[in-house]
């Protein structure tokens, strides 16, 4: 049978200032069909995914939807005519109820006269969370009571209000663990059965082999290919994202386990959140891995050991000189770094520059005796961290609102190595992160090791685990479940037990 | 019991402990003075002006905007009213409509800018003070900008037209911010207003909507004021903002009190809490200077203290924990 095409894009264009986003774009989309979009961060998969959704319009090319002209005025129009999107960022409101926020911009349809029916709108916003699997979540319950994911997951009941026939999921799955992925999967499948489509965004090639039928390549804003069925390999998609053969290596080539035997960072029954009693120590150029499912405890622990929160009994100290780690404010003093999960809120100003996060945990290497700090060397340390991690820019006096989440996430990275930190804590540092930056993080932290720093890796990302860590914790429900020396017959299987 | 009944008890109890404990405080600091049908009715009276003006300023709030420039409002729609009521004889019906048209006029005029100029509204507010604080005098030169009504429609201010009055402004505000999509539309832009857009929203006219429904009851309040002072001179150099003072005492206590009920029934427990302190100290023989001092003061300590409630629950259960862990430990070791 032929397919029959949902959505065409005809030579797409768009520019933000010198940057050229989207150069003439033409794409399908077939209903029945779930069409992967990949490229390294900046190639212009979110600024094409939502013109089609309605967030920004394009300089010129032309849409058909259906095989009628498509031109969405705004989001609510897009989903008026059957487009839907799921964000990258948060995108629900907190300060109203749930059914409130799945009905944001609809609340006309319940009123009359300008009354609006309360328990009309909650009613309708429980049958649509149940319908997606997620009728655990009151309708009735403030937005902020909800935990991220599950905000995560009244998005995508929003989405569904509309019955979209094309679905967006933007570098969603991230964001969500296992409920939510199921959730998102489930609903994914619907649209297929159902003969809509989904346009599905993420930097997981795993995942986009699993779930979609055909995948578009993006690279610096133009299309280089479209695989489908068998083409779809993991080193495929990684050739055409970054444009070269990768080395033999993804990972540290070596199978050593080595570091020294000074400890560097001391934790002893530190207990905090899920975690009681828990003991580990850090070894001079060591890469420790910390693994689990993400509600275990171990991004707690991460925030515990740079002392962001204080554990509740013990203490975490750094051997050398036994200086205790009570703040971050000491940590950064003693030379420790920390990188967040939840990058937006907790490891970036979002409305500052790059050249002012870059430099925030480097004043005192920065500045002079008095204090004085010279804009030279301020854009010198900005300008070496933009050409170490290839960040995509204007400059270092962009601000980070205007970059890409991965181009976000190279700032978080560089901040703290500009300034040279000793102790590295990882907390998912390649999130959201393409393959080629991925692979030059990785590069990056043997070098890192080489000269005799350290770095805790907190991940859930087994392949990452095994591949960089010279030991690895598995920790569940709280606890130390395992521990693992770097070896070359350790397989993802054997962690998973201890996770599970 | 109910868990739904017991929480809402809860929440009632939570409510009222704080205006609970002021009355007690009073009822027995004045020897029940203050507690008098008579001293219940003044406090009650002396309550409506101040619940209509955060009325008026609570829209723009929970947009995050601070409209400085509304006691202003209140002052030229009280004298505008007052005036326009003497010149077509309309008695108190005139001076309620016209103060509440010349309000809605000029809040709406705020909007305005503050949509088009995309100025910060402190900025806007402040320039807007000293014009609306000046019109008054551009408009009756002949009065000096002020106005002087009959002391017969000085009734709108006495019981019971003044209770009428309050019954209707909150009935109008319970129903716009509860039960209309406009309320539920203002919490969702105040939320996020990025979002709030991307959902569809008309973020500009929402906005310009609060402006206008805050001049609604800035009139209703401009009305209440000159009826019940009588006379009305135009103010200068800010002074309008003395007006909205007691007001804004009240305001932050009944968002204090939102977090256990609704935010309208809050503000209104609020107002007529600081007017009972207020009214408390003066009973007791405080001069307006000290009573100003004591009520900051109060206000302060209450709101340090829901500020950092949770942070205090949170310490309390850490130590606990903590405890229970080190016991743990020691446990382990010995074994």
């Amino acid at each position: 049978m032929k397919k029959k095409p949902i959505l065409r894009a005809m030579q797409v264009n768009k520019n933000f200032g010198p940057t050229r986003a989207l150069v003439d774009v033409d794409f399908l989309l077939y209903r029945g069909e779930v069409h992967g979009l990949i490229g390294e961060n900046g190639s212009g998969k979110s600024t094409f995914s939502s013109i089609i959704a309605g967030v920004q319009s394009a300089d010129s090319g032309s849409f058909e939807l259906n095989g009628e002209p498509y031109l969405p005025r705004n989001m609510v129009d897009a989903q008026n005519r059957g487009v839907g999107m799921i964000v990258q960022e948060q995108g629900t409101i907190g300060s109203i109820d749930v059914a409130s926020n799945i009905f944001t911009g609809r609340l006309e349809e319940f009123s009359k006269f300008g009354f609006v029916n309360m328990k009309q709108i909650t009613a309708r916003a429980q049958q649509i969370l149940n319908d997606i699997g997620a009728g655990d979540i009151d309708a009735s319950a403030p937005t902020m009571s909800l935990n991220f994911e599950d905000r995560k997951i009244v998005e995508m009941a929003r989405v569904m209000v509309a019955d979209p026939d094309i679905l967006i999921v933007d570098e969603t799955t991230t964001a969500l663990a296992m409920k939510g992925r199921k959730i998102l999967f489930d609903l994914i499948k619907r649209f297929r059965a159902s003969d809509k489509a989904v346009i599905f965004i993420s930097h997981d090639l795993g995942e986009l082999m699993n779930v979609c039928d055909r995948v578009t390549v993006l690279r610096d804003g133009r299309v280089i290919d479209t695989l489908s069925g068998s083409d779809i390999t993991e080193d495929s998609m990684r050739r055409l994202m970054v444009g070269r053969e990768f080395e033999d290596h993804y990972f540290r080539s070596d199978f050593v386990c080595s570091y020294d035997e000074e400890v560097v960072l001391d934790a002893q029954h530190i207990t905090y959140g899920s975690f009681t009693n828990l003991s580990l120590q850090l070894h001079k150029g060591e890469i420790l891995g910390i693994c689990g499912l993400s509600d275990c405890g171990m991004h707690e622990l991460g925030k515990v050991l740079f002392g962001i929160e204080k554990s509740l009994t013990g203490r975490v100290v750094l051997p050398q000189d036994g200086t205790q780690v009570k703040n971050p404010h000491i940590a950064v003093k003693k030379g420790m770094g920390y990188l967040s999960k939840d990058r937006d809120r907790e490891s970036i100003i979002l409305n500052a520059s790059i050249l002012d996060n870059v430099e925030l945990p480097s004043m005192r290497l920065l500045s002079n005796a008095v204090g004085y700090i010279s804009a030279k060397s301020e854009r010198r340390l900005a300008q070496e961290q933009i050409d170490v991690l290839k960040i995509k820019c204007r400059g270092p006096k962009q601000r980070l609102t205007e970059l890409s989440g991965g181009n976000k996430q190279k700032v978080v990275f560089s901040k703290w190595l500009g300034c040279d930190s000793d102790i590295l804590i990882l907390d998912c540092a390649t999130r959201g992160i393409d393959v080629g930056v991925k692979a030059a993080i990785y590069r990056l932290l043997e070098q890192i090791k080489k000269k005799g720093k350290s770095v805790i890796l907190i991940s859930e990302e087994l392949p990452e685990m095994i591949g960089m860590s010279d030991r690895m914790l598995v920790m569940k429900d709280g606890k130390i479940t395992a521990e693992f020396r770097r070896s070359e017959d350790l397989s993802e299987e054997d962690i998973i037990r201890y996770m599970i | 019991m109910p868990s739904k009944m017991k929480n809402l008890l809860m929440r009632a109890l939570k409510t009222l402990v704080f205006p609970a404990c002021v009355c007690l405080f009073f009822a027995i600091a004045t020897r029940g003075k203050l507690f008098t049908s008579r001293s219940v009715l003044v406090i009650l009276r002396q309550s409506v002006l101040p619940a209509v003006v955060i009325m008026a300023m609570m829209p723009n709030l929970t947009l995050g905007m601070m409209d400085f420039s509304i006691g202003a409002v209140v002052i030229a729609s009280a004298i505008i009213g007052g005036n326009l009521m003497n010149m077509t004889g309309t008695g108190i019906p005139g001076l309620l409509v016209f103060s509440v048209l010349s309000a809605i006029i000029l809040t709406s005029f705020t909007g305005f800018l503050n949509n088009k100029l995309r100025v910060p509204i402190l900025v806007i507010a402040l320039g807007l003070m000293l014009v609306y604080e000046a019109l008054p005098k551009l408009l009756f030169p002949g009065n000096d900008g002020g106005a002087i009504i009959k002391v017969k429609y000085a009734m709108l201010a006495q019981q019971p037209y003044i209770f009428i009055v309050f019954a209707v402004s909150f009935a109008v505000f319970y129903i716009l911010v509860n039960k209309t999509t406009y309320g539920h539309n203002i919490r969702a832009l105040g939320g996020n207003d990025e979002l709030a857009r991307r959902a569809g929203l008309n973020v500009d006219k929402i906005k310009q909507i609060c402006f206008t429904t805050s001049g609604f009851f800035a009139g209703i309040a401009g009305a209440l004021y000159m009826a019940s002072n009588g006379q009305v001179n135009s103010p200068t150099a800010f002074s309008s903002m003395t007006t909205v003072m007691d007001a804004f005492l009240g305001l932050f206590l009944g968002i204090f009190l939102s977090r256990f009920c609704n935010v309208a029934i809050g503000l209104v427990i609020a107002v007529v809490t600081m007017t009972t302190m207020s009214n408390g100290l003066v009973t007791m023989g405080l001069d307006a200077t000290y009573r100003d001092i004591v009520k900051s003061v109060v206000l302060f300590f209450l709101l340090a203290f829901s500020g950092n409630q949770p942070y205090i629950v949170r310490m309390r259960a850490n130590r606990k924990r903590g405890a229970a862990a080190d016991r743990e430990y020691q446990k382990q070791i010995s074994a």
